[in-house]
């Protein structure tokens, strides 16, 4: 329920402790290592450490492409498989040279695997190539002997073969020229000359495009393309047994995904030292701590003999760079809503409030009403509980499943409310069964029918949303004392707000209570302005204001506009599911369309409501008493991919 | 004169709420598409953050489609006994469809530009995807709001 109280934490410790130092801070999960702030005093004696992870890196990349190439060799992963939990020790004190060969065996396999490939595809180049001399028996580097001339030459099949030939033989010169095949776009021939007639034959032959061609073999084509295909046979044997020898190796896989998490917990080890600074025997660290962390900490400390302080911080409100960084403190329920917030954007650390455990019901509740559905609802709360029973997700995936869980209960909850049960099938398809429409009454009201009330709804929850941020705003104006600005920017805009409330439901004495905040604001509109015209001024302007509430109070109908949305469209596909009646066909029709739709009706509105949902409380709800500008709290942790840790 | 044509007027009250919102759409999306690929064919792992913002403009049809559903529902088209409307209702339905269908065209455009400028945004920087789509989504308040005008006119329309 509240931002959590951080302490500056300063250590010196000795060098050679440092890094099991590091070690079980991380573990400990809580403690933001920075660049020290500096005492310029030091600069001389004391030198930022350089982290060297090179090598750390240089392994993972290695240990990442074996795990990817061994993969599709490995066992299958269910879809929703959980993730092996190992002790910290059993994973950070093993040794893995072994597991490290086998990744050098992987990568060395997999490049002659590689290599092999691109001989089969050159070979298969190369017989494409050779194919149109096959039935050639004159070696392909033939050029003839002292007194004639041989060469291969191509023309486009533009021209027919047998005029080249004819044309050559016409010459009436000491040449011939045969045809050794033919395909779509060249003839391929040969020809032979007596040398002095053998310049004369190729002008004649180029006159038709001809162009000679040197392929660069030795010996027939025919002898060529079996020597190809046996090396090809031969490569592919090879590969096969590369691959075999692959699929031993996969038995290795979860030790080689140990080692990567391994490698990764020690490469951030090391990456933390960039913010340390030390001399030959001592290190300095610096870094935040949430203040009930401190005795845990302590004992970390004192176990390797450090000199420490954890100090309440001092920062200045206004310059948000010298502030803590910021974390929250909710219970379990309202912590799965904290990356709402994070997604904005941190607040300010000195802006104490804590907006989650308002957050949190408020977006469930919205987005219930968007998408109000007892049908979809059970989809998404029955889903996600088979999925984090079976899988037992962490951290992120952990989170979102149980936002989505919970989304489906109140969406269940609203849908019964508001009478939507997969939209409303149940009438269409008893009216196509038995000609009557039996409906499952709401318990509240039917939106379609009665818009105006869920408008009147929508606008009802839109005014508690912005009195409660009104709300939170005086109440941090209040605990830091400042009790006459909490009566004068809430306070009597509350009254305003309520008296109008009470004199639209038909109470006479709101439109009292509303003047008298409307008096309030108009004197004390203006106070911070220096002068009287200022302050007069100052109190119109504030009263101006009335337009922002009205706008945002009208915002809220977008509950009304999103829950139809979804109530017509499901409303639609049930008609068009039941239109082919009650018949083998129609019962057909039924299924297919009625998966179909409402699987399309779910994703567009599930996507609109969540967007939705989150912009009234970013746009509607922060405004009203949100500070920005803070820092996240970012310790450093124990993060690992492929296991989990066992606490 | 098909002008006067009540039941004519009604249904082009209709067809203009789904084409001209789905125009709007359709133009929108593939704005938005368009930029995506550019960003996807440097680094494909971004096309489930990019989808989501290329289906951002896609909501103004589906209200259009909305709107045209309902008009047809009101009118009896969809059960196959269209009623007797008179000109005055459907000049009425024509404005309903008119509402949904031009406000849904230029803000579904609009929101694609948001919408692509926050795609160059996720490029550089993926993490700030939920502040781009809060930005697409601000464009989207006045097709919600004239979606619920048009609700409450088609609702209110008397045969």
């Amino acid at each position: 329920m509240s931002i959590v109280q951080m302490k500056r934490l300063r250590v010196i410790s000795l060098s050679s402790e440092t890094d099991l130092l590091l070690r079980d801070l991380t573990s400990l999960g809580c403690i933001e290592l920075n660049e020290p702030v500096g005492n310029p005093d030091f600069s001389g004696l004391a030198l930022p450490c350089e982290p060297n992870t090179q090598d750390f890196a240089e392994r993972k990349a290695l240990v990442k492409a074996a795990i990817d190439a061994l993969a599709p060799y490995g066992a299958k992963k269910p879809l929703f498989a959980q993730k092996p939990e190992v002790t910290e020790s059993e994973l950070l004190d093993a040794d893995f040279s072994p597991q490290y060969g086998y990744a050098k065996q992987t990568a060395d396999i997999t490049a002659r695997i590689s290599a092999a490939e691109a001989e089969k595809k050159q070979i298969q180049l190369d017989i494409t190539s050779l194919r149109p001399w096959e039935g050639l028996d004159l070696p392909l580097e033939y050029r003839g002997g002292n007194s004639f001339e041989a060469g291969l030459f191509t023309i486009p099949t533009t021209t027919e073969a047998e005029t080249a030939i004819d044309a050559v033989s016409a010459s009436d010169i000491a040449a011939e020229v045969r045809l050794a095949s033919t395909d779509r776009e060249l003839h391929y021939m040969v020809a032979l000359a007596h040398r002095s007639a053998s310049e004369q034959m190729w002008d004649t032959l180029r006159s038709y495009g001809a162009l000679r061609v040197y392929p660069d073999f030795k010996g027939t084509a025919s002898e060529n393309i079996a020597a190809l295909n046996a090396r090809y046979a031969e490569c592919e044997t090879e590969i096969a047994s590369l691959k075999q020898e692959l699929t031993e190796l996969a038995g290795n896989l979860p030790e080689l995904e140990r080692y990567y998490d391994r490698l990764s917990l020690d490469e951030n080890r090391e990456q933390l030292r960039a913010n340390l600074i030390a001399t030959q025997n001592i290190t300095l660290m610096e870094g935040w701590i949430p203040a009930e962390e401190e005795p845990a900490a302590a004992a970390i400390l004192e176990r390797h003999g450090c000199a420490y302080e954890m100090t309440e911080p001092e920062y200045d409100e206004d310059d948000e760079s010298t502030q803590p960084p910021v974390v929250f403190k909710n219970n379990k329920f309202v912590s799965r809503f904290t990356v709402i917030t994070e997604l904005y954007g941190m607040p300010k650390y000195s802006s104490i409030v804590d907006p989650n455990p308002f957050v949190a019901p408020f977006f469930l509740l919205f987005f219930g009403i968007m998408m109000a559905d007892v049908g979809y609802g059970l989809l998404f709360a029955v889903a996600s509980f088979i999925i984090l029973k079976k899988a037992k997700p962490t951290g992120m995936m952990d989170n979102l499943l149980h936002l989505v869980m919970y989304g489906g209960i109140s969406m269940i909850i609203w849908g019964v409310l508001l009478g939507s049960w997969f939209g409303d099938v149940v009438q269409q398809v008893s009216k196509a069964i038995t000609g009557t429409a039996y409906a499952i009454p709401p318990v509240l009201f039917d939106p379609i029918s009665n818009p105006t009330s869920m408008l009147v709804m929508s606008m009802a929850f839109g005014v508690l949303h912005i009195f409660t941020g009104m709300g939170l705003s005086a109440w941090r104006k209040i605990k830091k004392g400042h009790w006459f600005d909490a009566v004068c920017d809430e306070g009597f805009w509350y009254l305003v707000l309520t008296g109008l409330i009470l004199a639209l439901v038909g109470v006479s004495v709101g439109l009292y209570v509303a003047l008298a905040g409307v008096v309030g604001i108009l004197i004390f509109g203006g106070r911070h302005k220096p002068t009287l015209i200022g302050k007069i001024t100052g109190g119109l302007s504030s009263l101006y204001d009335i337009s922002g509430y009205f706008s945002d109070v009208l915002s809220y109908s977008r509950l009304l506009a999103l829950g139809l949305t979804t109530a017509v469209v499901a409303s639609v596909m049930n008609i068009m599911a039941t239109i082919a009646g009650f018949s083998i066909p129609g019962i057909i029709l039924f299924v297919v369309v009625f998966l179909v739709g409402h699987a399309f009706n779910l994703v567009i509105n599930v996507l609109g409501a969540a967007v939705h949902a989150l912009r009234l409380q970013y746009v509607e709800f922060f405004s009203r008493f949100y500070e920005s500008g803070g820092r996240k709290f970012n310790p450093a942790y124990n993060k690992t991919k492929y296991v989990n840790i066992k606490q | 004169m098909f002008l006067t044509d009540g039941n004519f007027l009604a249904v082009l009250g209709a067809a203009c709420a789904v084409t001209l919102a789905g125009f709007g759409s359709a133009k929108g999306v593939g704005m938005v598409g368009a930029a995506a690929s550019g960003v996807t064919s440097e680094d494909p792992d971004k096309f489930s953050q990019c989808l989501i913002l290329q289906a951002l403009p896609a909501t103004q049809g589906v209200y259009g489609l909305l709107i045209g559903f309902l008009i047809i529902m009101k009118t009896g088209l969809l059960s196959g006994g269209m009623l007797d409307i008179s000109t005055s209702a459907g000049l009425q339905f024509l404005c309903a469809g008119l509402i949904m269908g031009l406000t849904g065209l230029v803000s579904a455009t609009h929101q694609a530009r948001v919408c692509v400028g926050g795609i160059n945004c996720i490029a550089k920087k993926p993490e700030a995807l939920v502040k781009c789509v809060v930005y697409g989504v601000m464009v989207e308040t006045y097709a919600v709001l004239a979606l619920l005008l048009a609700f409450l006119i088609n609702n209110g329309i008397t045969i």
